[in-house]
């Protein structure tokens, strides 16, 4: 049996580095506790087809995903619609993925875009609205629970409350916002991509994409003054 | 706040956008002075502030995660396409053959790197013949070589651990299909650690 080794720099270490646990193989280092894979590792191995590995892409993933979703959308069913796609989109394009340290622009990109062909749907068939009372309703249930699951705020009624509903006031804002400028807005301030990162997502040039999120900005800043 | 429609400036000329940029320091000279500045600062100072609560609380939200059916869905779909690759015979029976897949014997090859401390196995490929890509045919049991690329611990030493790699490939591989591996090429192409 021969073989060569072989060290080679790929230039990329860093990039990605977010460690994902690893709980089912029965390999004895990664049985030890605390022990993980890097991001890198998983995501060649899913690339690769193995499907332990694209499976907790979706366990690291599919929350973010669905969140951006439903800020876009304002709407379950669409979000997790949404989620699904994208990572059935995921499983199929992954062996053309050329650098693994972009996957997770990657994968927003491909959520962001499907967020933006529904709500282009939707204003072609503008049918499928859901009332805004059926949102507060799900919101006010929602918010009933996290009042009973967290106890810090709970302690200050009077604080949560307010906080509560400036933070609902934001979500009904967002939904004035332009898709486009929403997207961009999203991914920069509650997903933290830079504004390089947004304009290769979205495809556009760095100055439309401050402009949008300027525009976010303002719309969003305006709408709260009353809050103030 | 004063702000032009067409560009998001403010009445006293600023980028709002460099304002934003800003938000988190003490004001400076001309935003003291500068009610234009400090009416935005301020709306934008609460819009942060509303934006970072709703984002840490979206994070731990249970309503804002997927149902977990829709795991399920995907995976079904992943289990339906999977990509199992070429095929090799391990044994000819009288009752037919047994094969196994090139995606089966890649994780077998992943899992005896993963007894090896300080080792993450990443894209394998299996060959037939030195030189020659691999084609859509099956592989030839008796000239089976593979490349691994692995991610290592920055604390390992590089040749003892490659040494220890092959022999457990080797003895893994052959252990649980008969295969000998003719050759067992290793790439270390990242440090995972640092």
């Amino acid at each position: 049996m021969g073989g060569r080794t072989t060290i080679s720099d790929s230039g990329e270490q860093g990039a990605v580095n977010a460690a994902v646990e690893v709980t089912p193989e029965p390999a004895p280092e990664e049985m030890s506790p605390g022990a993980s894979l890097d991001e890198v590792t998983i995501i060649v191995r899913a690339q690769d087809g193995d499907l332990h590995a694209f499976e907790m892409l979706i366990t690291t993933y599919q929350g973010s995903i669905f969140r951006l979703a439903y800020r876009m959308l304002n709407d379950r069913t669409d979000s997790e619609d949404i989620v699904q796609d994208t990572f059935i989109a995921a499983w199929r394009s992954l062996p053309n993925l050329s650098r693994p340290q972009t996957f997770r622009a990657w994968l927003y990109r491909t959520a962001t875009n499907k967020c933006l062909d529904t709500l282009r749907q939707r204003q072609r068939r503008p049918t499928t609205v859901v009332a805004s009372t059926d949102l507060d309703e799900q919101q006010h249930d929602r918010d009933a629970a996290r009042a009973v699951a967290s106890p810090a705020r709970a302690s200050d009624p009077a604080t949560a409350a307010e906080t509560e509903a400036q933070m609902r006031a934001l979500a009904e804002l967002l939904e004035t916002v332009p898709p486009e400028s929403k997207a961009c807005w999203l991914l920069r301030e509650v997903h933290d991509f830079s504004y390089g990162e947004i304009a290769h997502m979205m495809q556009l040039p760095l100055s439309t994409v401050r402009g949008r999120i300027a525009r976010a900005k303002r719309l969003l800043a305006e709408g709260m003054e009353p809050w103030r | 706040m004063a702000l032009n429609d067409d560009a998001p400036r403010l009445g006293c000329g600023r980028n709002l956008d460099d304002l934003w940029g800003t938000i988190d320091e003490p004001p400076t000279t001309h935003e003291l002075g500068c009610s234009d500045c400090q009416h935005a600062r301020s709306a934008l100072f609460n819009l942060a502030a509303v934006t970072e609560a709703m984002k840490e609380r979206d994070l731990t939200d249970p309503g804002l995660q997927p149902a977990g059916r829709i795991k399920e869905a995907i995976m079904m779909v992943a289990r339906a396409e999977i990509r199992r690759s070429r095929r090799t015979v391990l044994r000819e029976t009288p009752h037919g053959s047994i094969d196994i897949s090139e995606q089966a014997l890649n994780s077998l090859i992943r899992f005896a790197a993963s007894t090896v401390p300080g080792v993450h196995a990443r894209r394998c490929t299996i060959t037939t013949t030195e030189g020659k890509p691999s084609g859509t045919d099956t592989v030839d049991l008796s000239d089976v070589r593979m490349s691994l690329h692995v991610a290592l611990s920055s604390s390992v030493s590089i040749p003892p651990t490659m040494a220890v790699l092959r022999e457990r490939i080797g003895t893994i591989v052959h252990a649980q299909t008969a295969i000998s591996m003719q050759q067992i090429d290793v790439v270390v192409e990242d440090l995972y650690d640092l």
